[in-house]
């Protein structure tokens, strides 16, 4: 009995932090739903009734074509909603303060998982609603490739949610940490990418790159998975009697199954660890 | 202030008429006699009734339903899907719809096969298209097939660049076969060209050319009934008539038998059936889509995503007073 209050009384103030943050952070949800459905609107339904415009074979391949803006969807989502998880509490003093009423990691760990539930929210809705608007196209076609993409996606966003959740320890306010974040995740990991893949080819795969690793959403929906994952198009030899430079553009499609799951894990094993360091210390 | 109104009122005014006109201008350019009626959207076939023994007592004692249709097309229960991809306008010279629409499939090897001795007498595609001028005019859709399978469909479609053709003038049925029997009529008689080649090639009747039509992807502009109502006269068929959404083919086999195909909504075929002298059913294949599935998931999604919207607004209200 006594032992049930105890966890009671331990699980209660995260229960209730999660509420009062989905409470706090439900504009942000509109937002990100109301662009949820116009995209996947958009997508799914408004660009395939141009009859000129060919729909995919497929209830799978309409699915993975569907999926181009969900990486987009859930990188901003994740910016927007973790941003705000330890640096607000420093910029709002609230972090300094010595006999808190609640323990300061169920706090940070309540506001985590109530900006988590919003934002794979989102992912689900778009997953549902694409998912819908295919059985318009091609019937109720059931297929595990889709759970295992949803999957995937879940496990972009954690990773994804504690990348942010790390700068958000040591960064002094909310601003900073969603511009800088953004410019690392949409610009930074894309061009070291390419940087990498000109520089070493297929010598050297970008599993350091999150953005990469996100390619494992849409990747797992291809029948066959691909295979060679690295591939080369060579340009040049164009010019009069077949002279002009010779251009070989490299690129790698997608991680494999096994070493995404892996570094998916590591990656948000390696953040919350680091963030929880982070945090610990700037309480010092 | 008031010109300012006035400016507004004007302005909307004027924009109001643009709008109006260009729909106006749209529905007048888009008004023909026949519509389209292609939805992106998978029509889904199932064998009701396969009878082997009727069959080979009617049609022939050599063959089965193999012979009109792909995949397991014999097994009762089996099942094939058609999903609809792009459709676009294409206009067809006359050697076009030679190649595509009129040539059986040993009629269109056989003409690759001695190009050279046509080419030599003066029968290509430039003196072809040059003798007979006409154009055709049609809605070119491209699907993905799936074969009759008894078992779970392949990943992949078995062609995904099956073709439905529906010309835009019914008439032009009519016209496309006169000239291509006229063409075939002038390759026969060319004294240029040995007979053993142009025996490979015959002339048609509107029955058969229709008939093999069923199978190069015809398809049906709306209103259905009006649209093969003017195919057949149009093409003057004697053994084929068109009743509502069906075309009734009068054939003859061990004995007599008829073979109704009827287009749905879609403009796509929609059910095949093949009966015996006493009407009994020897093969049916119906159609169904999942249409209604969507529609059930959406107004069910509206509806929920409604009540919570008004109850957090009811809510809310009760809150504040």
């Amino acid at each position: 009995m006594q032992r049930e209050e105890t966890i009671k009384d331990g699980i209660l103030p995260i229960y209730n932090t999660i509420i009062f943050e989905i409470k706090m952070q439900r504009k942000k949800f509109y937002f990100f739903f109301i662009i949820t459905i116009l995209v996947v609107v958009l997508m799914g339904y408004i660009l395939v009734l141009i009859p000129s415009n060919l729909l995919a074979d497929t209830y799978v391949e309409f699915f993975s074509g569907g999926l181009t803006f969900i990486r987009f969807i859930t990188l901003f989502a994740a910016c927007l909603f973790f941003s705000g998880i330890i640096c607000s509490e420093f910029d709002k003093r609230t972090g300094f303060i010595v006999f808190p009423k609640i323990n300061k990691y169920k706090l940070i760990l309540g506001k985590y998982i109530g900006n988590l539930i919003l934002v794979i929210s989102i992912v689900a809705i778009y997953y549902f609603l694409l998912g819908v608007f295919g059985i318009l196209y091609y019937g109720p076609v059931i297929n595990i490739r889709i759970l295992y993409s949803f999957g995937f996606a879940v496990l972009y966003v954690i990773m994804l949610s504690s990348f942010v959740t790390l700068f958000s320890s040591f960064m002094k306010n909310i601003n900073v940490t969603i511009i800088i974040t953004l410019i690392i995740l949409l610009i930074g990991f894309n061009i070291a990418d390419q940087i990498v893949t000109l520089v070493f080819k297929d010598a050297f795969e970008p599993l350091y790159s999150l953005v990469y690793l996100g390619n494992l959403i849409t990747s797992i929906l291809q029948y066959p998975f691909p295979n060679p994952r690295y591939t080369e198009f060579s340009f040049g030899g164009m010019g009069p009697g077949g002279i002009g430079g010779n251009f070989t553009f490299g690129s790698w499609a997608t991680p494999s199954i096994e070493m995404g799951i892996t570094l998916f894990v590591v990656y948000i094993v390696v953040f919350f660890v680091l963030a929880a360091y982070l945090f610990k210390r700037r309480q010092l | 202030m008031m010109k300012r109104r006035m400016r507004i009122s004007l302005l909307s005014l004027s924009l109001l008429g643009i709008i109006f006109f260009g729909t106006l201008n749209t529905a007048v350019s888009a008004s023909t006699i026949y519509q389209l009626g292609f939805t992106k959207s998978t029509e889904e076939y199932t064998i009701i009734k396969y009878d082997d023994a009727g069959w080979k007592a009617t049609i022939n004692p050599f063959s089965n339903s193999k012979a009109f249709f792909q995949g397991d097309a014999d097994v009762d229960g089996a099942k094939s899907k058609q999903t609809i991809k792009q459709w676009f306008d294409q206009t067809y010279t006359t050697y076009d719809v030679l190649l595509s629409l009129y040539f059986s499939i040993s009629e269109y090897i056989d003409w690759f096969t001695y190009q050279a001795n046509f080419t030599d007498a003066g029968f290509n595609k430039t003196t072809i298209n040059t003798d007979y001028t006409n154009t055709y005019e049609a809605w070119y859709g491209i699907s993905a097939e799936w074969w009759f399978t008894d078992g779970a469909y392949q990943e992949k479609p078995d062609n995904n660049m099956s073709s439905i053709i529906i010309m835009k003038d019914p008439s032009d049925y009519k016209l496309l076969l006169d000239n291509c029997n006229a063409l075939i009529n002038n390759i026969k008689n060319d004294e240029n060209i040995n007979s053993s080649i142009t025996d490979h090639f015959s002339n048609k009747t509107a029955d058969d050319f229709l008939w093999q039509l069923v199978f190069y992807g015809f398809g049906v502009a709306q209103p259905t009934t009006n649209y093969l109502d003017e195919v057949v006269s149009d093409l003057g068929c004697v053994n084929t008539t068109a009743s509502g959404s069906t075309l009734i083919f009068e054939k003859t086999g061990v004995t007599d038998y008829t073979v109704e195909v009827s287009y749905g909504s879609k403009g796509t075929l929609s059910t095949f059936i093949v009966k015996d002298v006493s009407d009994d059913i020897i093969y049916e294949i119906t159609s169904s889509n999942a249409d209604w599935i969507f529609f059930t998931i959406m107004i069910s999604f509206i509806a929920v995503s409604v009540a919570i919207i008004t109850y957090i607004v009811v809510r809310n209200r009760k809150l504040k007073k």
